[in-house]
């Protein structure tokens, strides 16, 4: 056998854990990819029937879909990112028996595939749409990246957090499962705008910092959307950084208890 | 070359820390099959999981300038949610094989392994003596200079026994194994050298009866 560098074996092990994420992700049935971009289009219908029933209309110049989409897609990519990072460990535990493979790189490999896939069906959703006649280039773009790359950073330090924090207690997943599902879904602004909402309970509202990004996403989208009153970026952005530090931190000092199967 | 040095290890327990090895100086001898032995848990698995590099000790270091295989064990080291093709081709990607060499290693654990149409199904409907076979079967798909082997030279029916044997001793004339055992059948068999592993020592004994009845008569010890 031939002596690799360190880079060319890292290189490997991360395209070998791509390969066999994506298999289980969306491979060997159609269906997996299907409904990866159908679940976004689902909502958006759905959602659609439902607003227009209700007569609610978001402001002016904005379109419903479009607007729904800005919130769904970043939605989901924190969602994805926060809650399968934390099963990451576990589902490649098997696969530590080779001294190439830690469970960090079983976490950036999905973390990758993760944000691969959801960009991907955010362009296509945002190219049907477009399809369809609706505005969907951003007003300004380059805004919309970086809010993005805030958003990934803070799911991926979420996940990076919970991997390494409930690897002792697996029972606390079924738990943050739950609280990332519908609650933080509607406290998130996802499918309506937080604008209405009283004074009162946007205050409370600001804890959360996805909801930080879906507005500063919409902003970036819409040149005539105004997030709302005391959003920031320094917000998740800083909260990303310290979760990331604390993850890192956790994960260095149990990087043995992480390898061991239990 | 396989050398410890000032190694370290210990596992945090609910009764506090437990070194396995404290300061531990050790060079394997070259060139020849180790037979690791000593009583449940003296940390004859420890050392596997250190030589295979899964574990890392505390403090200390391990040289080596060897290919040494991953601890080939009855737990497989197979992800179960996966088909044996698809663990074969794993484990031939991170270790950076060509295309044409991975298809053909992978038709090798096929062929070596005779489990049908099982070996496109998800690993966790195999049984243990299914699992060894496809483990065997793919370590053997690549040249290492030592196998390390943690008590599974016994798996599988009489066949497939005689078949894995085989073909270990056909690949001993080139590699060498590190065989963890409490078989002393197996030691004897498979080992030119045993080293005897407890209260955080390794004990050379170039002579394997010699080693292997200090062993026994620690464990006479023991009982009376």
């Amino acid at each position: 056998m031939t002596k690799r560098s360190p880079w060319q074996i890292q290189q490997a092990v991360l395209f070998a854990l791509f390969i066999r994420e994506l298999k289980t992700r969306v491979g060997g049935r159609w269906l997996g990819g299907f409904w990866l971009l159908l679940e976004p289009l689902v909502h958006v219908t759905l959602l659609m029937m439902l607003v227009t029933l209700l007569r609610r209309i978001t402001a002016p110049g904005i379109e419903v879909p479009v607007f729904l989409v800005t919130g769904l897609m970043p939605f989901f990519i924190f969602k994805d990112l926060s809650v399968r990072l934390m099963d990451a460990i576990d589902a490649n535990r098997g696969l530590f028996n080779y001294r190439q493979v830690k469970p960090i790189d079983a976490l950036a490999t999905r973390a990758l595939l993760e944000v691969t896939l959801r960009s991907v069906v955010y362009a296509l959703v945002l190219a049907a749409l477009g399809w369809f006649g609706f505005h969907v280039i951003p007003a300004r773009p380059l805004e919309l990246i970086g809010v993005s790359a805030v958003l990934v950073m803070l799911g991926a330090s979420f996940g990076l957090l919970f991997a390494v924090a409930t690897d002792e207690f697996p029972k606390a997943r079924v738990f943050i499962r739950m609280l990332f599902g519908m609650p933080l879904y509607l406290a998130s602004g996802v499918i309506f705008s937080v604008h209405r909402l009283p004074p009162d309970v946007q205050v409370w509202l600001l804890w959360n910092p996805v909801l930080h990004l879906i507005e500063l996403s919409r902003a970036s989208f819409f040149p005539s959307y105004r997030a709302m009153q005391g959003v920031s970026l320094h917000y998740p952005a800083g909260l990303a950084v310290a979760l990331a530090f604390f993850g890192m931190a956790l994960y260095r000092v149990r990087r043995d208890q992480l390898m061991s199967a239990n | 070359m396989i050398e410890l040095r000032n190694v370290t290890k210990s596992y945090l327990t609910p009764n506090g820390r437990r070194y396995i090895f404290r300061d531990l100086n050790f060079r394997f001898p070259d060139g020849v099959s180790i037979g690791l032995i000593g009583r449940n848990g003296a940390g004859k698995s420890t050392l596997m999981r250190l030589l295979g590099g899964i574990d890392i000790p505390d403090r200390g270091e391990i040289r080596s300038d060897v290919n040494i295989s991953w601890p080939l064990g009855l737990a497989g080291g197979f992800q179960s949610s996966l088909s044996a093709r698809d663990n074969c081709k794993f484990v031939c990607r991170i270790y950076g094989t060509s295309h044409a060499d991975m298809l053909e290693k992978v038709r090798f654990v096929e062929e070596f392994a005779e489990l049908g149409e099982y070996f496109d199904m998800p690993m966790k409907t195999y049984s243990s003596g299914m699992k060894a076979r496809v483990g065997f079967g793919l370590s053997l798909a690549f040249d290492f200079d030592y196998y390390l082997i943690d008590e599974a030279m016994a798996v599988g029916d009489a066949q497939f026994k005689r078949k894995s044997k085989q073909a270990f001793k056909e690949r001993m004339s080139k590699s060498k194994m590190i065989l963890v055992s409490h078989s002393m059948n197996d030691i004897r068999e498979y080992c030119d050298v045993v080293v005897l592993v407890g209260d955080g020592k390794a004990t050379l004994y170039e002579d394997v009866e010699a080693g292997i009845a200090e062993y026994q008569g620690q464990i006479k010890a023991t009982r009376s």
